[in-house]
């Protein structure tokens, strides 16, 4: 029996760079940069003012019942909005063919913190200190009058699988669903499930990705400390610069970008257009370090490799690289080690998006995977911009520059590694016109 | 030719032991592992009971490659259960290629509490607002980076991976109360599908933080039993009033059956079905005809190619809550037809309280022992029946049994059932 073929028939980007697929496309193309001052909190004197925020974004623009608003957190609503553009921009607009549709998202924690719990911290502040003494926490005093501040659902904010739940409710599909917490691989390992089981017939299409937002108090504080995020000063907009030797540390991301993957013939069916094919998945961890980067990168080098296997292609078969890369110092060390191991001194064409929106944590590899389909799509690599004097052993094949470069592309490869070692990588192949 | 998946180890500690087999025989004798919250001061709590680990030393099991944080209960539940686990199936790890051993777990998150962030709240206090830049400065400071660290989902299986050397695929899922299940399925998925001949799976779960018992308090979710814990957790008993919230871990070597026999590994059970239904109703409830639990068994029965009197003993999601436990009835009936009123059902929940991220790993191994003893362990504190729950659920006393097949069932907020 002939194998079904898995497409890619629908992109929904919200991104720091656009909102909308297209637009996010046409930016990234321009080398335009999303990062910038921090707004959604005060940062204070922080050592890290720099984020790359999705500007402009507000309730209006989130699909479904407006009644959920309260119980859903951010990276939720970023979330429906991509997947609402991702349905808009694949015309799936068959209710019946809805209600089939798995998805599978990999979603971060939600930190909330102050911005949430502030409110309810002001009540539990003793209200008569001594003299001269600050007003102290009181703790009993938080979890009784405090936390009635708070809005009574508040723990659905916190339950990730309800960003699935709320795409399903909004949109109304009722097929298989799964969550996964794998952090920045976890984009592109939805998809490499989400294939597997269309091939086996498990179901027709899937809605898959990923949706993240971390630009909170609690977040920063936790990257910081560990040494990933990067100090950042209000003039450093550059900052987010993959592979450059002066890279240290990543700019917090957030944003959404979701995908519609479909069975070809199901795709031909309801006239779908494909804008690529998926090749090849693979999965493969580091087992090194909860925080750094094994220095070969071998569980990204044995991700990739797996990819190409599963593909029956060769590493000479691919056009680009869409790296994971984010400006961190051994990641991004990593990752041009595991690249030199697959491809050895062949100069294959890198980008790193990262440049431009930063690290969106969860969403990052569905975010890479948008740059490896709509390379093939528009047959043009986006660049890596702000790189500009690079680490002796980045890739030589790094694009750069502002300008998006037209090209001939066949496969593109999307890396995905996450904090603590889990990596994954997914081969698209293009679908002639 | 589909490659058939194997358990051949399993770890576990609960409310009712250290051990797998502790926790088996407390289940069977009808114990309850429901008790008191000691660790913390839960006087202001509407709720202060919950299933509790007894307190334990790690080193006793495995001596951490990478230092955790001592208080993190889930990474050390999790050392000590993958431990159990890796050494009951007798595999020597070292000498498996390392490219060949996957991890697929469930793991729930911990999260800076608000409630212990009073040091750096106070200090970021200004006027009538708080300084909130100063407040992640302040957090740095008072925590420390290891401990935020560890707060992340994905850093179990990542301990997990160095400590162990598995250098497959590693995935982790959280999919509310179905995760533990939703883990086992996919790992189910990735043996068969070749990505791996071995591979560790389970759940993970400890949130029994204040705030956390808040927030499920407010969803109306849990038993407020607290002057006789042993009698809260009752499901399917018609003064039921909500779920107790347990903790724990559950491990389970799934290994690809010739990878097994060709070692010689003694075999506890083979995973034959895996279904997931979808059901989205609302978000917290599950629709008055139960289709997406009705879903998940029959997609359950078809991929594991049986019939629904096959089935011989069912570990219930069974929470203890009034909606669960009726749409539960609701969908074993719809599915199993005129068979369900034959097959022996319990809800272990009724004595280790609802593991949450844990739970679906830990009730698969005690559906496996179930099996292995052909007993079925009991549902304590049944005693009022429902008129809306009227199947057959074990209550108060194990009973012998005579089962080839068992299923176990997870449901999760959100509308995920497996």
């Amino acid at each position: 029996m002939l194998e079904r073929r898995v497409v890619v028939t629908g992109v929904g980007v919200v991104s720091p760079i656009g909102f909308g697929y297209e637009q996010h496309w046409t930016a990234r193309c321009a080398g335009h940069s999303g990062v910038a001052q921090i707004t959604l909190f005060d940062p204070g004197d922080y050592a890290v003012q720099l984020a790359a925020e999705v500007k402009g974004f507000s309730d209006e623009l989130v699909p479904g019942d407006p009644r959920y608003y309260r119980v859903q957190n951010r990276a939720m609503k970023l979330g429906l909005a991509a997947a609402g553009d991702c349905l808009r921009h694949a015309m799936l607009d068959d209710y019946a063919l809805r209600a089939d549709t798995a998805c599978l998202a990999s979603v971060g924690r939600h930190d909330g913190g102050i911005l949430e719990f502030g409110d309810a911290a002001v009540r539990a502040m003793d209200p008569s200190p001594a003299p001269g003494e600050p007003r102290a926490f009181d703790r009993s005093r938080y979890l009784t009058r405090g936390v009635r501040a708070m809005h009574p659902l508040w723990l659905l904010t916190f339950i990730p699988n309800l960003a699935v739940a709320h795409i399903g409710l909004a949109f109304g599909l009722r097929g298989e669903a799964n969550t996964y917490t794998s952090e920045a691989a976890g984009g592109l390992q939805v998809i490499g499930d989400a294939v597997a089981s269309i091939r086996e017939g498990l179901y027709e299409r899937a809605l898959v990705g990923g949706c993240d937002s971390r630009v909170v108090p609690v977040s920063m504080a936790r990257y910081h400390s560990n040494g990933l995020l990067a100090n950042a000063r209000a003039d450093e907009t550059d900052l987010s610069m993959p592979f450059d030797t002066r890279r240290r540390g990543y700019v917090m991301g957030e944003g959404a970008a979701y995908l519609l993957l479909e069975d070809a013939a199901a795709a031909e069916r309801r006239g779908a257009r494909a804008l690529a094919e998926v090749a090849g998945w693979g999965g493969a961890s580091d087992a090194f370090h909860p925080t750094s980067a094994h220095p070969e990168g071998r569980g990204l080098a044995n991700a990739m490799g797996r990819a190409l296997a599963r593909a029956n292609a060769g590493p000479d078969d691919v056009d680009l690289v869409v790296a994971a890369a984010a400006s961190l110092r051994d990641y991004d060390a990593a990752e041009a080690r595991a690249l030199e191991r697959v491809f050895g001194s062949r100069s294959v064409a890198v980008t790193a998006p990262a440049s431009a929106i930063g690290r969106p944590h969860s969403a990052a590899g569905s975010f890479a995977a948008v740059d490896a389909i709509s390379a093939l799509a528009t047959q043009c690599i986006a660049p890596t911009i702000n790189s500009a004097e690079l680490d002796s052993d980045a890739p030589a094949g790094l694009v750069r520059g502002t300008n998006g470069h037209p090209s001939t592309l066949r496969f593109t490869l999307a890396n995905g590694y996450s904090f603590g070692g889990q990596c994954a990588s997914v081969l698209f192949r293009e679908v002639p016109a | 030719m589909t490659r058939r998946v194997v358990v051949t180890g399993m770890g576990a500690v609960t409310p009712l032991g250290l051990t797998v087999e502790a926790s088996w025989q407390g289940a069977i004798a009808g114990r309850s592992g429901i008790r008191e919250i000691d660790f913390y001061d839960a006087s202001p709590l509407k709720t202060r009971i919950a299933g509790i680990v007894d307190p334990f030393d790690v080193s006793d099991y495995v001596q951490p490659v990478f230092p955790i944080p001592a208080d993190n209960r889930r990474a050390r539940f999790a050392l000590a259960a993958t431990e159990m686990a890796v050494r009951d199936s007798r595999l020597d790890l070292s000498t498996e290629d390392p490219l060949r051993l996957a991890l697929s777990l469930g793991s729930n998150e911990s999260h800076t509490q608000p409630e212990d962030m009073g040091w750096s709240f106070t200090r970021a206090y200004v006027g009538d607002r708080y300084d909130e830049g100063e407040i992640a400065r302040l957090m740095e400071l008072h925590e420390g980076a290891n401990t935020l660290l560890f707060q992340e989902s994905q850093f179990v299986p990542s301990l997990l991976s160095i400590q162990y050397g598995i250098q497959g695929p590693t995935a982790t899922f959280l999919t509310a109360c179905a995760t533990g299940s939703q883990a086992l399925g996919e790992a189910l998925r990735m043996i068969r599908r070749g990505d791996a001949d071995v591979c560790l799976s389970g759940g993970i779960d400890s949130m029994f933080s204040p705030i956390k018992i808040i927030g499920f308090g407010n969803l109306g979710a849990l038993s407020r039993a607290n002057d006789t814990p042993d009698k809260a957790s009752r499901p399917f008993d018609a003064l039921r009033e909500g779920f107790v919230l347990g903790e724990g871990a559950g491990i389970l070597v799934l290994e690809e059956l010739e990878h097994a026999r060709s070692r010689g590994a003694t075999i506890h059970a083979e995973v034959v079905g895996y279904g997931v239904g979808l059901e989205i109703y609302h978000l917290t409830a599950m629709s008055p005809d139960a289709t997406g639990p009705t879903t998940a068994i029959l997609r359950a029965l078809a991929d594991a190619r049986l019939q629904p009197s096959q089935i011989g003993y069912i570990n219930a999601h069974g929470t203890g809550t009034i909606e669960n436990d009726g749409a539960e009835t609701r969908a074993i009936r719809n599915a199993f037809g005129e068979h369900a009123p034959a097959i022996p059902i319990s809800s272990t929940k009724s004595m280790i309280g609802h593991l949450v991220a844990a739970a679906g790993a830990v009730e698969a191994i005690f559906s496996i022992l179930a099996l292995r003893d052909q007993i079925a362990p009991p549902t304590i504190n049944l005693v009022t029946p429902d008129p809306e729950c009227d199947l057959d659920y074990v209550p108060g006393v194990a009973r012998a049994i005579a089962a080839e097949h068992a299923m176990w069932n997870s449901f999760g907020f959100g509308g995920q059932q497996v």
